[in-house]
């Protein structure tokens, strides 16, 4: 089966959908004679170099209005130093506190944001009571909404002036685990309009805002369940934005490479599965709780391996996209293996019958 | 050994014909001659290819003629027992489907000419007669194409005889294989008939985002099959003038069918309604609406979907990137959640495609990250869906209409672009006509319906050549027809019956059945063969 994608100039319908497991590629340009054939590099998998080549036909920088790379191109960019400062969405409770915490441990400047006044008022207290004044603020923001993520950069650019990791951490599944035909409206469209839309504003005005930093900036996209493709019954609106999420992620980085943005680089970011809320809510199945025994890790052990992980990215300057996982197929295996074979982690956290 | 390369050969012709059933490449033959003639001398450009164009059309006919007198008649050339299959299996749908119509014009002659001696109608009883003439010319040509099958099997048996040497045990086992392939054969056919025979009839097909591109293409196609459509979209000006243009389609197919899918036809009807898929309220009265009107609701295509222009992310704004999302996402998840509940509740269940589109896949869709990041989504969640429908009456599953000219395609692509578009793209009546049939017949849950499969793509790439100036010209004008007159020229190309649409009735593992079946009474022969003389 074959990936047809063409990266840069046919981006429509880049995919040939049906086919979507790659192995061999087309090399068009034989075809195509009549046209340049350097525009025509096809290649798998989406986000190959193309924009080293000056002649191009879909080249944007005339069209970007904000004008991110010919401002990266004039001023120096400056090395990523830390302490960083990071922004995490949907940070009062869940990985998301738990990675502002572990930021704080590592002497990074951390704002929060969550839907909640109450919510975000109180963790920004217990935080500083934990690593003193000044170095955590937070802001009411709700991600489904531009204005309220606009007033986010500009409360993030007020405190801190820039951000160099912009963490996109909000994420909801209404609570919800039933199948489709039983959810109800609101609680799709809080889904969807959470995890997609949401994130894809919060994208652009990151984007938007790291563009015209002398730093630049790394946005964190985190993935979830559903996200490999596999199929996520009883929450399945979530797992499609989770798979919208990674594929976001993928588009970005082609996208962002072809406009030669050099100093923004979006990145996903894999928590696995996290006791929190989100994911106690659905231990009602046997399987369920079975795999949340075996595979499941508290907050704060998954913020404590993800974190050094996001920040060597600025400090080693690299502009490679990343996936960073916490539970890697290798691990997830051996714990499944270990389960079966010596009973390890049973009842962990749920009670198995 | 003669056995042995006629056999060996066969399936490839056979697989051959399989492959490239569908109308939509019937064309390449026909079209490859004009513009190989006109290629020396390709100095006038845009004019040359404008005639071609006009002339790509009218082509199509003398084809798809051709390609049924191919399919139907020189059978000789084809593997027997292969043909045989296909041939009793056309046969007996033709007498099922023919069987009333004959015994009712027969009686209507008979009784008119017995009137007609009383009361001197000389001109019904003519017209009578040459329908009575036109039915038992089918007949006979039928009954003629299953001699022909009759007796080139007979060629099998003769050629098993021969290579038996005599020999009684091979020769009753040839006796065997074949009556075994007979009946086989037989029973195939008479499982499809009878299948067809029970799952005919107009199927109520809702489409939402139906006034324009593919979706009214969709439409159109279900009706002229002889559906009831329900045509759907946000504006109700749109889908007042859409359900007008489809029934004038209809009308003006009426006129030009044939007498059968005439009597399909009549059953066929267009409703409409205002519906935004992101409103669920909406999508509920869409639902309530089809039910009341058509009684239940057998097909529901999530074919609404926006894209709104080709640029970088940043370039969006908030409404943009909203409406993106809740109509692709949101509006397919309701849409789904609301066909679920009106499925459950028919004894029949029911079936709903969502559409593909760049970045089903999962590969990267610079400058339409948006678009192509909900699209991925879906796929996701036809796979959820697939796992949660498990044991219901409901279908999910996906069409994929590959690279269609319409608004969502074309808005703000470039030159460049539109070359590309040359090779790959299709117009959508022409994706439609391939995905509709393959969407009535579907079964079962999570079958993927596209077009543009394996074989196709390599023809677009060994054509593209050819395919230069198909739909637009150097300076990326539109070279092809304005939709009213596309209809026209489609109207009368569908209006006769062709094998090969007989043949995308059928699902590819009803021939991969027939095949294998072919391949193993090959072996059969051969093994008795070759074992009757063991120096060859």
């Amino acid at each position: 089966m074959l990936v047809l994608s063409f990266p840069l100039q046919y981006p429509h319908h880049s995919s040939l959908s049906p086919f979507s497991s790659s192995s061999s590629a087309f090399n068009f340009s034989s075809v195509l004679t009549s046209q340049k054939p350097q525009i025509l590099g096809f290649c798998t998998r989406g986000i190959r170099r193309v924009s080293g080549n000056p002649n191009l036909p879909l080249r944007l920088q005339s069209t970007i209005t904000t004008g991110p790379e010919s401002q990266s191109q004039v001023k120096k960019r400056e090395p990523m130093i830390p302490p960083y400062n990071v922004l995490i969405t949907g940070s009062t409770k869940g990985i998301g506190y738990a990675l502002a915490k572990e930021f704080l441990k590592s002497g990074d400047n951390v704002i929060i944001c969550s839907r909640s006044a109450e919510r975000v008022e109180s963790a920004v207290q217990t935080l500083n009571e934990e690593f003193g004044e000044r170095r955590v603020s937070g802001t009411v923001c709700d991600v489904k909404k531009g204005d309220e993520v606009k007033k986010l950069v500009t409360f993030a650019c007020d405190k801190l002036k820039y951000i160099d990791i912009w963490i996109n951490n909000a994420g909801s599944n209404a609570y919800s685990y039933k199948p489709l035909s039983e959810a109800s409206d609101e609680d799709l469209i809080e889904v969807v309009t959470t995890n997609t839309l949401g994130l894809m504003i919060c994208c652009r005005e990151a984007i938007m805002m790291m563009s015209n930093q002398p730093r630049g900036g790394h946005i964190f996209n985190i993935d979830g369940a559903g996200s490999d493709g596999r199929p996520t019954p009883r929450f399945a609106a979530y797992g499609a934005t989770k798979r919208s999420v990674v594929h976001l992620t993928k588009s970005l980085q082609a996208e962002l490479q072809m406009q030669e943005v050099k100093n923004v680089m979006v990145h996903n970011l894999s928590p696995g599965m996290v006791t929190t809320e989100l994911l106690m809510s659905g231990a009602l199945t046997k399987q369920a709780k079975f795999f949340i025994n075996v595979l499941a890790e508290p907050a704060e052990v998954v913020a404590k391996y993800l974190v050094p992980g996001i920040r060597s990215i600025p400090s080693s300057g690299s502009m490679k996209p990343t996936y960073i996982r916490f539970l890697t197929g290798l691990k997830a295996y051996s714990q499944i293996f270990s389960r079966l074979a010596f009973g390890a982690r049973r009842n962990r956290y749920l009670i198995e019958d | 050994m003669a056995a042995v390369s006629k056999l060996h050969l066969s399936p490839q012709t056979f697989l051959h014909h399989l492959t490239f059933k569908d109308p939509s490449l019937s064309d390449h033959p026909p079209k490859l001659r004009p513009l190989l003639r006109r290629n020396p001398g390709k100095t006038d450009g845009i004019l040359s290819f404008r005639q071609r164009n006009g002339r790509f059309r009218p082509l199509r006919h003398p084809c798809r003629a051709f390609r049924s007198e191919n399919g139907g008649e020189s059978t000789e050339k084809r593997v027997e027992l292969v043909e045989r299959d296909g041939i009793v299996e056309e046969k007996n749908r033709s007498l099922s489907k023919k069987g009333k119509g004959i015994l009712y014009s027969l009686k209507s002659l008979l009784l008119r000419a017995s009137g007609s001696e009383k009361s001197v109608s000389g001109e019904k009883c003519q017209s009578a007669m040459a329908k009575l003439e036109e039915i038992f010319f089918s007949v006979v040509t039928q009954f003629g194409r299953y001699l022909l099958t009759m007796t080139s099997t007979g060629v099998i048996l003769a050629v098993g005889f021969q290579l038996s040497g005599g020999d009684s045990q091979m020769n009753t086992l040839i006796w065997y294989s074949w009556v075994g392939g007979i009946i086989i054969g037989t029973m195939i056919g008479a499982n499809m008939v009878l299948e067809e025979h029970s799952r005919a009839g107009p199927r109520n097909v809702v489409i939402t985002g139906s006034t324009r591109g593919l979706g009214k293409a969709l439409a159109r196609e279900f009706l002229l099959s002889g559906d009831r459509v329900v045509v759907a979209s946000r504006s109700p000006e749109s889908v007042h003038t859409t359900v007008g243009e489809l029934e004038e389609d209809l009308k003006k197919g009426i006129l030009t069918a044939g007498s059968m899918s005439k009597l399909h036809m009549a059953r066929a009807k267009v409703v409409g309604i205002a519906c935004d898929v992101c409103e669920p309220e909406d999508v509920r009265k869409l639902a309530n609406f089809a039910a009341s009107e058509l009684g239940s609701i057998d097909i529901w295509i999530n074919n609404a979907g926006t894209n709104k222009g080709f640029r970088p992310l940043l370039q969006f704004t908030d409404e943009d990137i909203d409406q993106i999302v809740s109509t692709n996402l949101v509006g397919s998840l309701i849409c789904t959640r609301e066909a679920m509940h009106v499925m459950n509740s028919q004894e029949k269940g029911g079936h709903i495609f969502n559409m593909d589109g760049a970045g089903s896949g999962g590969s990267s869709t610079p400058l339409t990250a948006v678009y192509g990041s909900t699209k991925c989504g879906l796929r996701q969640l036809q796979a959820s869906l697939l796992k949660e429908c498990k044991r219901s009456k409901v279908g999910v599953h996906t069409a994929s209409p590959g690279m269609v000219l319409t608004d969502l395609l074309l808005s703000g692509s470039t030159l460049k672009n539109k070359q590309m578009f040359n090779i790959i793209c299709e117009l959508p009546e022409t994706v439609a006509r391939t995905l509709v049939p393959r969407m009535r017949v579907v079964k079962g849950s999570g079958k993927a319906i596209n077009y543009l499969t394996p074989p196709r793509i390599l023809l677009a790439l060994v054509t593209a050549w050819l395919r230069r100036g198909r739909w637009f010209d150097d300076q990326g004008r539109a070279l092809y027809a304005a939709e009213a007159d596309r209809i026209r020229n489609w109207a009368e190309s569908r209006a006769r019956f062709s094998f090969t649409d007989a043949m995308e009735m059928y699902t590819e593992n009803t021939w991969v059945s027939v095949f294998s079946l072919s391949v193993v009474c090959a072996f059969i022969i051969l093994s008795s063969s070759s074992s009757s003389f063991p120096g060859t």
